[in-house]
């Protein structure tokens, strides 16, 4: 039995939109508890009542950022052991959604028919300490060049950036548009027929960081603001249990 | 920009305007393009690009350095230095390749992976001479001093 938590209606389309995810869902014959957070019922206070009904499949819809809450609520309740708890996600905007891109879905009736499928694989997740967790990549920006140290285990960092992603799996890539080639200078080697490198992106993978700036950054996801710098993160393996898309067999009979 | 950085088998890109103090280790290929105070390691390629400066020693499969390097490099594979290239301590790989207008200063020894006929000649020769020593050494008599040093008891 399925326990959906569905995101607060802040306009018409989203209402439209779970309205027809209900009518898909029923369809789907994956029908079950349907609830929806409130000033009165926080999505903590709703994940620890589906937990202690006794469900084990908790499926999230909306957007990312929603999604995100809720997975950091989930997993704040699922102790490390517990093999019972699944998460599913149905994204409403799956064109840009992060999460459609785990789950390998590209619309609302595909994640449905995930649900249904029920293919359950492991993910790494993020976690920002205190208490924070993410399955979508996090974001730094800085419209000036900001000074940053990064700590990785066996080695540290020193740079100035005007923008870092960090993705569930801890890798970590960074930027200074001041130092990057502009586009002018793109478009001119460009008709040239020329390649112009960009020696200014960063790539670093780790299990754990320390992020310090001087002076403090947001964190952002899905342009929210969910911390600050200093920041302490580590990657969390095998943590999530997650309902994802089958593969698709193409024409060809190749596996995709 | 949107980068998408979920693909663990990119490597490691050291950005031109970044300065790293450590051992930097990846299993997939590294690319410097700043400055690297410590080791660089990796189970496949290297490449310090012009702009790059690596003070310590480099460790990989395959090496192409066309910056500047002051510390060992060890090519399991192969080592190119390019025209840019500077280098100032030892190096070792199986094949090397030092382009017009590189700068190397140090020692160089060339790897081939396998033991040769000669090396494996080299070491039975030394084997069997190790052998007679010892077979020398037990064989020789003892001298008057050793005899009077040994355990025995009169009665």
């Amino acid at each position: 039995m399925y326990y959906y938590i569905f995101e607060p209606v802040k306009n018409r389309h989203d209402r439209s939109f779970q309205e027809r995810l209900k009518r898909i869902i029923n369809t789907l014959g994956i029908a079950g508890e349907t609830v929806v957070p409130t000033p009165a019922r926080t999505i903590d206070e709703l994940v620890e009542i589906g937990l202690t009904k006794g469900y084990s499949t908790i499926v999230g819809a909306g957007s990312d950022l929603f999604a995100n809450k809720l997975l950091t609520s989930l997993l704040g309740f699922k102790s490390e052991d517990d093999q019972r708890i699944v998460i599913g996600f149905i994204p409403q905007n799956p064109q840009t959604s992060s999460i459609a891109q785990i789950i390998k879905v590209t619309n609302a009736q595909e994640a449905c028919e995930t649900l249904r499928y029920r293919k359950i694989e492991t993910s790494s997740v993020g976690f920002i300490y205190p208490k924070k967790y993410f399955i979508s990549p996090i974001q730094l920006i800085s419209k000036k060049p900001v000074r940053i140290s990064l700590s990785i285990p066996g080695f540290e960092v020193i740079s100035e950036i005007t923008k870092i992603t960090i993705d569930p799996k801890l890798t970590i890539a960074w930027e200074n548009n001041q130092l990057a080639p502009s586009l002018a200078k793109k478009f001119i080697y460009s008709l040239f027929d020329k390649e112009l490198k960009d020696n200014y992106l960063t790539i670093f993978h780790g299990d754990r960081l320390i992020l310090q700036s001087s002076p403090s950054l947001p964190v952002y996801l899905e342009n929210e603001i969910i911390s600050h710098t200093p920041l302490e993160i580590k990657r969390v393996d095998s943590r999530l249990h997650l309902i994802v898309g089958r593969d698709n067999i193409s024409d060809s009979g190749k596996e995709n | 920009m949107r980068i998408n950085p979920s693909d663990n088998d990119a490597g490691t890109i050291v950005g031109a305007n970044v300065r790293l103090q450590g051992t930097l280790k990846d299993t997939n290929d590294i690319i410097v393009h700043g400055t690297v105070e410590g080791e660089v390691i990796s189970n496949k390629s290297i490449i310090i690009s012009e702009s790059a400066m690596v003070k310590g020693p480099i460790v990989g499969e395959v090496i192409t350095v066309g910056g500047g390097v002051k510390g060992s490099i060890e090519a399991k594979d192969k080592l190119e230095i390019l025209p840019t290239g500077k280098v100032n301590g030892s190096i070792s790989s199986a094949t090397l390749i030092i382009q017009a207008g590189a700068q190397f200063n140090g020692k160089c020894v060339t790897t081939s992976g396998k033991e040769s006929d000669g090396d494996k000649l080299e070491k039975e020769v030394k084997e069997i001479k190790d052998v007679k020593e010892k077979d020398t050494k037990e064989s020789e008599p003892k001298s008057e001093e050793e005899e009077s040093n040994s355990d025995f008891e009169l009665e």
